[in-house]
């Protein structure tokens, strides 16, 4: 029986949705690589203090995504006079990329059915309802 | 008139804080002994940087918080540790939980065949010496060294099916489960008739013997199957869990010892075929017929467990050849993260 070689990021593009953990990490790697605690401080940031990302969570997360190739360790420290060497940088990967596109349509196509059956109200696309408080 | 701050107003501030950042200390010392609630190889790649995160959050909730939200954080980071450890050790199946059980079901059922020879020896002595006598029963924690003992190869056998069921990559493995329901139900029903009957085994077999000349052809060959599997059962059985609690250790050692024991065990065996079965004493008592339905039962249940004992040297040199599948499955790294196959092509 012969059978496909996939690729991990092949799987990850076709993955299931993906936890509001890791759709937060992608989010807070997507501009820059992070350590564990800038990661962390990032959700925080971004959801506005909302989502609170433990650090069993992260790590979880971390172990998780670093498994399906959604994310990768980084070598490269941006000061390494100032950090602490001991901490490990994660960067996203194009497998990550393309999960956190995927993450984001199917979440966009939900609030439009939310919106559709007034659920929610219409805030325009500025005002467009956040991730967090999400777990 | 400008409020001139009082000394106390002037360090109360900073006492506050510097309370804060011993509890934040302590919080993460504490943190750190609750990390081992994740399995080893979690710890191992992320316990350091768990204990960083949790550190620098500590620190900062008590310099913007003070107290109440140090408390909040830990709460949280409590609920948090509990649930991902929870997960983790899930995820995994819990093998250290399961070589845990292999190692002490193994030197469980050593230590049952200690007892069980031990308590057996001062047994037969005592039965031999008070029972002529009086009639008086051997003390009480002497007869409890059998229950014990089989308390302990109970657990044994459970290992030695877990150990089996391992190798075969399934917990629950039909074949294993079955023998083992035989062998559990023997045991009982041993204990319940040797406790019965207020006599020892070894008094079993000699009645048996005695019988043997004034039953029937079937029932004779029953009697003397029964007789064979209460007398070599049981040295059996404590022989195969002591080879497999050897097996357990998984040392060089242990295992050339647990080999040398197996090939001691079935020679022995056969010694004991060759000759209580041929034993002219035996044929003489019993007659012709008795003679047939002796040698009839003998050689279905010597062949039987001379059989099983094969079959059981070939697992247990197996489980002592083979290297344990994947010894620690938590060990083992994660994939390569990007572009790895992780689906290799078969044929």
């Amino acid at each position: 029986m012969t059978r496909k070689v996939v690729s991990l990021d092949e799987r990850a593009g076709d993955a299931a949705p993906l936890t509001p953990a890791m759709f937060h990490i992608l989010l807070a790697l997507a501009d820059r690589e992070r350590h564990g605690y800038g990661v962390k401080q990032e959700v925080e940031r971004a959801s506005e203090g909302a989502f609170q990302l433990g650090p069993g969570t992260l790590y979880r997360s971390i172990k998780q995504m670093l498994a399906l190739g959604l994310i990768e360790e980084s070598d490269e420290r941006p000061d390494p006079e100032l950090d602490d060497e001991r901490r490990r940088y994660y960067r996203i990967t194009s497998a990550g990329r393309r999960a956190a596109s995927a993450e984001e349509q199917r979440l966009a196509r939900l609030v439009s059915v939310a919106r559709a059956r007034r659920l929610l109200a219409d805030h325009g696309e500025a005002g467009a309802p956040g991730l967090g408080g999400v777990r | 008139m400008s409020a001139t701050p009082t000394r106390s107003d002037d360090h109360t501030p900073s006492h506050a804080g510097a309370r804060s950042e011993q509890f934040a200390s302590l919080a993460v010392s504490v943190y750190r002994i609750l990390l081992l609630l994740y399995p080893k190889s979690f710890r191992r790649a992320y316990a350091a940087q768990m204990a960083q995160v949790f550190a620098a959050s500590s620190r900062k909730a008590s310099r913007e918080g003070g107290a109440l939200a140090l408390a909040r954080l830990c709460w949280f980071t409590l609920g948090d540790l509990l649930a991902t450890a929870l997960a983790e050790r899930l995820e995994l199946g819990m093998p250290g939980t399961l070589r845990a059980l292999y190692r002490t079901s193994g030197m469980v059922a050593m230590t049952g065949v200690a007892v069980w020879i031990l308590g057996g020896s001062v047994l037969s002595v005592a039965l031999a010496l008070l029972n002529p006598a009086g009639n008086r029963q051997p003390p009480f924690a002497v007869m409890m060294t059998m229950p014990i003992a089989w308390l302990f190869f109970v657990i044994g056998l459970i290992g030695l099916y877990a150990l089996l069921a391992h190798y075969r990559g399934a917990l629950i493995w039909l074949p294993g489960t079955v023998a083992l329901c035989a062998v559990l139900a023997l045991i009982v029903a041993t204990m319940y008739w040797t406790y019965n009957s207020q006599i020892g085994v070894q008094s079993f077999g000699a009645a048996t013997v005695v019988n043997l000349a004034q039953a029937s052809v079937v029932n004779q060959a029953l009697d003397y199957s029964a007789y064979v599997v209460m007398n070599q059962a049981y040295p059996a059985l404590g022989l195969a869990l002591f080879v497999t609690g050897l097996l357990t250790l998984r040392t060089p050692a242990t295992r050339l010892a647990a080999r040398t024991l197996l090939v001691v065990g079935a020679l022995g065996m056969l010694y004991y075929f060759f000759t209580d079965m041929g034993a002219p004493s035996l044929l003489r008592n019993t007659g012709t017929p008795g003679a047939l339905g002796m040698a009839a039962g003998a050689l279905v249940f010597f062949g039987a467990w001379l059989v099983g004992w094969l079959l059981l040297g070939r697992w247990l040199w197996r489980a002592g050849a083979t290297p344990v599948a994947n010894p620690d499955p938590a060990v083992t790294p994660p994939p390569t993260p990007t572009g790895a196959n992780i689906t290799p092509a078969r044929e």
